[in-house]
């Protein structure tokens, strides 16, 4: 599958769970949808107050993966936002530093050394 | 006492508060130049303004752990909150209208960019503080909150204070790209 097509694909499977997930609670949703999870692996998902939206799979022994997310947007927000050079929104992201720093981040995280 | 909430920055990643005055002095005398008429500099601070709200306000949230505001009035706190951080000292949160959807930022007797301003009388449409509302507004846009901002008042005028009017217009719902479902 194309890239391009897996990214509509997934923008439109998240605002899909987003809208049901609401409908279905009898109450004011604080979080909404966090994750979901099949036999094989587990979809993350963190929504910042900004509407940015970030995803991430990972094995089941990861049952939330909220804080490294947030922290992702914090990363995302150094790198990326106060760089005036990159337009604010609906690029791809080829900071060098943001990859660097992320690929950090997730290597120290205890679900990534769960693995083995 | 005086100079309490006026501290100096002292962290390296931090310039100075006069700097940024001095530089956006020099930046709207130079915006004046290019385009002559006070109406369209006013249109120009205020896209400047709203650039930088845009980016700022994934800064403020992200640094500071912010959760979503229940109501309006949770709404201004962060504001204020948030000029306390990128400016150095925070405006009064007042003049709430009954209905709590319009609300006032207000600094008394002194424009918060405005330190080394003197106002030729020929520039009275000129609107200096244009810039924070553009802010204000840029960085409420990506909360999804649809406000409209005027000055009320502004010290470099004469008045009292200046006084930037902030009223709720709609909430803005995630649309979706056209085509998708």
């Amino acid at each position: 599958m194309a890239t391009d097509e897996e990214f509509k694909l997934m923008y439109g499977l998240i605002a899909s769970i987003k809208s049901f997930v609401a409908r279905l609670s009898p109450m004011e949703l604080k979080e909404g949808f966090q994750s979901f999870g099949t036999d094989k692996y587990r979809l993350h998902f963190y929504e910042s107050p900004t509407s940015i939206k970030f995803l991430m799979t990972s094995d089941l022994a990861a049952v939330s993966l909220k804080d490294l997310l947030m922290q992702i947007y914090l990363i995302y927000t150094e790198t990326v936002c106060r760089n005036v050079l990159v337009p604010a929104r609906g690029r791809m992201i080829d900071s060098q530093m943001f990859i660097t720093r992320l690929e950090t981040l997730v290597q120290q995280s205890p679900h990534f050394a769960s693995k083995s | 006492m005086s100079a309490k909430g006026k501290a100096p920055l002292l962290d390296n990643n931090k310039v100075n508060a006069d700097l940024i005055k001095l530089t956006y002095g020099a930046l709207v005398a130079q915006i004046l130049k290019d385009y002559e008429k006070p109406e369209d500099v006013n249109k120009q601070l205020e896209k400047l303004g709203y650039n930088i709200g845009v980016r700022l306000v994934e800064d403020f949230i992200a640094h500071h752990n912010i959760p979503r505001c229940l109501d309006f009035r949770q709404t201004a706190e962060r504001v204020q909150q948030a000029f306390r951080f990128y400016l150095g000292f925070q405006p009064a949160v007042g003049n709430w209208a009954p209905t709590g959807n319009e609300f006032s930022l207000i600094w008394d007797n002194t424009n918060p960019i405005g330190d080394f301003v003197e106002f030729p009388d020929n520039l009275r449409t000129l609107q200096y503080s244009r810039v924070l509302c553009g802010a204000i507004r840029g960085g409420l846009e990506m909360v999804q909150i649809d406000v409209a901002i005027t000055i009320a008042k502004e010290f470099l005028l004469g008045d009292q204070a200046t006084e930037l009017r902030i009223r709720f217009n709609k909430r803005l719902e995630d649309a979706l790209p056209i085509g998708e479902d």
